[in-house]
C-alpha cells in the first residue's frame, strides 16, 4: 500500500511550501530526507524570516534567496553582538534640522532652501556611500522623507500679520527636489491657528503624513495642531486642535489608521487637582468631527507638576518594488514606546505598548491587561517597564529598543539593545553579554498607582539586552534597522556638531 | 465530441473533449492517437474517476493566468475543492501522483507554447494546490511521532544527529 512517505522528492517539497515556518522545522526534525530537503535556503530563509520578524522584500534579479539568506544571518550577528560593522564620525554642517530613515540621513538648516542627503554603507541593502544635495523651492521650517517612497516633505509657513498663518507643506523627490510623481497635489496649504513660530513634528506612514504644529497663537497662547493627509490622493483626513485646556505633545501611527496622540495640561504650574495628561488613540479612518479616541489618563507628576511625554515608535515602511531591499521589519510587530518624565527630579517612566504578533510567542496570562479595542487589533497589550531614573532616551526599530544607561562617569551613557523578539539569537551564538531579561509588572509604584492602567499588570515579557562596554556622550540619538545615529554637543562655542554613526 | 481513455486497469472512459483538455498529458496525446484510445498505464480507474471528477466541475472556470513562478499560491481552497480531497490517504497520495504524471510530459513544452501551458492548471492545482496543501495541512500541528506514523516514515537519526537538530529547533518550541 502506498504512503504519504513515499511521495516523490519534487512532491515532497511542493508539500513543504505550503507548510508555515514551525511547521517546516518540525519536518526537519522527522528523517534525514525531510531533514536535507528543509535545508534548502528556500525552506531556511522562511524560517528565519519568521524567527527574526522580518519579511520578504520584492523580488529581484540582484537578489536570489541564498545570498538574501546569507544577509539575513548576518545582519542579526552583528546586530545582537553589539558588533559595529562600520563606526565613524562625521562632522556636522552647523544646521539644525536632521532626520534617518533606512540608511540616509539628511540634514537642512532652517529658512536656508537645501537639503543634503548621506546614504551610508550598508552590508545588508549592498548600497554605497553618497552624498547629494537638492534644493527646494522655498525656505524650509522643517523636513522629513522616506526614502522607500523617494519622498521628502517640507514644511514651510506663510501669511502675514494680516492673515492667519498659513503652512505649506511640499511633497518633493528627494533625488532631485522636484515635486512629487506621486503626489496628487504636489503642495497642500494649510490655514493654522498655530503661528509662524511654530516648530513641527512630521512622521510619514506610507501613504499618511502626519504633522504636529506647536507653538502660540495670535493672543501668544500655547497651541497647537495636528494634521494628517493622504499625499497621494490629495486629500486631509484628520485634524485636531489643542482644546479642553490639553495642549497636544507629541503622536505617532500606530497601525494603518490609529494615531496616538500624547496631550498634557496648557499650564502645567497651575497646580490644579485636574492636571494631567493623556494618551489618546484616534481612528483616523473615521470623520474627524465625530471621532471618539481611547483615552489613558497618565500618571500625575510630583507635587502636581505635568509631565513630559516623548513617544517613539518606528514608522512602517512599505513594500515597494522599486526600493531593491531584501527584506523587511514585518510591519505586523509594532513596538511603541512611551516614556514620562516627571518633574522635578527628571524620574522616568515607561510604557510599552505592543501591537505585534510577537505576543503570539508569549504566554497567555488571564490577568494580562488587553486593550479593550478589538479594531485596533486583537493582539495589542500594554505594559510598564521598570523605571529607571536615567533612562530618558528611547527609540525603537522593528522588534527593538534603544536606550541609553548610565556610563561610568557623569553624563556618559552606554547604550543598550533591548530585542522583544526573545527568539532572535540563535542559541549557539548567544554570548556571555547577552541577557535575557523580562518586563515585569506591576513593579512601577508610578504606573499603578496614578497609573495609565486600570488594571494591574502581572505578565512578564520576555527580551534579550546587551549593552555597549564603551560609553557615549551625547544630545540626541537616532535610529534605524541598522544604524545608530549619536549627535553630540556643540564643539566649545562654535556652532558645528559632531555625529557619531554606528552601523551593525 | 469525446474521448475514450484506457486506465492501468483496463477501464475505458469515454470523456467530453472540452473536459480532457483540461488534462495536458491527455490533450498532448490526442494529437497522436487519432481515434484510438488514449492509454493511461500509470492511472487507476478508480483515480481518473477522482481527476474527471475534478475537471469536469471546473471545466468552464477561467483560466489562471500564466504561473511566473513568483509563488504567490492562494491560500484558499473551495468548498467544492475540500469535499473533493477529503478522501482516505491512499487515494490522496493516488491523485497527487496521477494529476503529476498527467501533467508531467507537456511540461515540457510549457516554455514554448504558453496557451498550453495554461491547460496544465487543472492538473496543477489537484496536485498542487489542493492535494499538496491537503498533505501539509495535515503535517501541521502535529508532534515529529505523530508525522512518522502517519507517513510511515521510520526515523534514521543516529542519536547525535536527532540531539543537534532538536537543539536547532529549540527556539521554536514555546510558539
Amino acid at each position: 500500500m502506498p504512503a504519504l512517505g513515499q511521495l516523490p522528492t519534487e512532491l515532497l517539497i511542493v508539500v513543504f511550501e505550503h507548510l508555515d515556518p514551525k511547521s517546516l522545522l518540525v519536518a526537519a526534525t522527522i528523517c534525514r530526507l525531510w531533514n536535507t530537503l528543509t535545508r534548502s535556503p528556500n525552506f531556511q530563509y522562511k524560517v528565519l524570516l519568521h524567527r527574526y520578524s522580518m519579511v520578504d522584500g520584492p523580488a529581484d534579479a540582484a537578489w536570489p534567496v541564498s545570498r538574501r539568506l546569507e544577509s539575513l544571518r548576518a545582519f542579526y550577528a552583528r546586530f545582537s553582538t553589539l558588533r559595529w560593522y562600520k563606526s565613524y564620525r562625521i562632522a556636522m554642517d552647523p544646521t539644525n534640522l536632521w532626520e534617518l530613515f533606512s540608511g540616509v540621513y539628511a540634514q537642512a538648516a532652517m529658512d536656508e532652501n537645501f537639503i543634503k542627503f548621506r546614504q551610508g554603507l550598508s552590508p545588508t541593502l549592498l548600497t554605497r556611500e553618497k552624498t547629494w544635495t537638492i534644493r527646494v523651492p522655498v525656505d524650509i521650517k522643517d523636513f522629513s522623507m522616506d526614502s522607500f517612497q523617494d519622498l521628502a516633505v517640507v514644511v514651510a509657513s506663510g501669511g502675514n500679520r494680516n492673515t492667519r498663518p498659513m503652512h505649506h507643506i511640499h511633497f518633493l523627490s528627494m533625488a532631485d527636489g522636484q515635486p512629487h510623481k506621486l503626489a496628487k497635489v504636489p503642495l497642500f496649504s494649510e490655514e493654522s491657528a498655530v503661528g509662524r513660530d511654530a516648530g513641527c513634528g512630521i512622521t510619514i506612514q506610507n501613504q499618511h503624513i502626519g504633522i504636529l504644529f506647536m507653538g502660540s497663537d495670535e493672543a501668544g497662547v500655547s497651541s497647537s495642531e495636528l494634521f494628517i493627509w493622504n499625499w497621494k490622493e490629495g486629500k486631509r483626513c484628520f485634524h485636531l486642535n489643542s482644546e479642553g485646556g490639553y495642549l497636544l505633545e507629541t503622536f505617532c501611527f500606530l497601525s494603518p489608521q490609529h494615531v496616538m496622540v500624547a496631550s498634557r495640561d496648557r499650564n502645567p504650574f497651575n497646580g490644579g487637582p485636574t492636571l494631567a495628561s493623556s494618551l489618546d488613540v484616534y481612528d483616523y479612518s473615521q470623520s474627524s468631527d465625530e471621532v471618539v479616541p481611547h483615552r489613558f489618563l497618565l500618571p500625575r507628576g510630583m507635587n502636581g507638576m505635568a509631565l513630559d511625554i516623548d513617544i517613539s515608535c518606528e514608522a512602517v515602511p512599505e513594500l515597494n518594488k522599486d526600493v531593491g531591499r531584501p527584506f523587511y521589519t514585518s510591519p505586523h510587530q509594532r513596538i511603541c514606546v512611551v516614556s514620562f518624565f516627571l518633574f522635578p527630579g527628571f524620574n522616568t517612566g515607561n510604557v510599552i505598548f505592543f501591537t505585534s504578533s510577537l505576543l503570539d510567542y508569549m504566554r497567555e496570562e488571564p490577568d494580562m491587561h488587553i486593550i479593550p479595542w478589538n479594531h485596533w487589533g486583537n493582539k495589542t497589550r500594554v505594559t510598564g517597564w521598570r523605571r529607571d531614573n536615567s533612562v530618558y532616551k528611547i527609540r525603537t526599530s522593528g522588534t527593538r529598543v534603544v536606550r541609553f544607561v548610565p556610563g561610568n562617569g557623569p553624563r556618559v551613557c552606554n547604550i543598550q539593545v533591548c530585542d522583544f523578539n526573545p527568539y532572535a539569537i540563535p542559541e549557539q551564538e548567544k554570548l556571555e553579554h547577552v541577557k535575557q531579561r523580562y518586563v515585569e509588572g506591576p513593579t512601577d509604584e508610578v504606573l499603578i498607582q496614578r497609573g495609565i492602567l486600570d488594571e494591574p499588570i502581572s505578565s512578564q515579557l520576555p527580551y534579550l539586552e546587551t549593552t555597549t562596554k564603551g560609553s557615549f556622550r551625547h544630545k540626541y540619538v537616532m535610529i534605524d534597522h541598522e544604524n545608530i545615529y549619536l549627535l553630540g554637543n556643540s564643539v566649545s562655542q562654535s556652532p558645528e556638531r559632531e555625529l557619531e554613526v554606528l552601523s551593525f | 465530441m469525446s474521448i475514450t481513455i484506457v486506465t492501468s486497469d483496463n477501464e475505458q472512459f469515454c470523456v467530453e473533449k472540452l473536459v480532457a483538455q483540461r488534462i495536458a498529458l491527455i490533450e498532448d496525446m490526442v494529437e497522436n492517437a487519432g481515434d484510438r484510445p488514449i492509454p493511461l498505464p500509470n492511472v487507476t480507474a478508480s483515480v481518473l474517476r477522482k481527476i474527471l471528477e475534478y475537471c469536469e466541475h471546473h471545466k468552464n472556470d477561467p483560466l489562471p493566468p500564466y504561473d511566473d513562478g513568483s509563488r504567490s499560491r492562494t491560500t484558499h481552497i473551495s468548498e467544492w475543492d475540500q469535499k473533493f480531497i477529503t478522501v482516505d490517504q491512499e487515494m490522496l497520495f493516488e491523485i497527487i501522483l496521477a494529476a503529476n504524471y498527467l501533467e508531467m510530459k507537456p511540461l515540457l513544452y510549457v516554455r514554448l507554447n504558453v496557451p498550453r501551458v495554461q491547460c496544465l492548471t487543472a492538473c496543477n492545482a489537484v496536485a498542487g494546490d489542493i492535494g499538496c496543501k491537503t498533505v501539509a495541512n495535515m503535517i501541521k500541528g502535529k508532534s515529529p511521532e505523530e508525522i512518522r506514523k502517519l507517513f510511515n516514515i521510520v526515523n534514521n537519526f543516529t542519536p547525535e544527529e536527532e540531539a543537534q537538530i532538536r537543539k536547532e529547533a529549540e527556539w521554536a518550541e514555546d510558539r
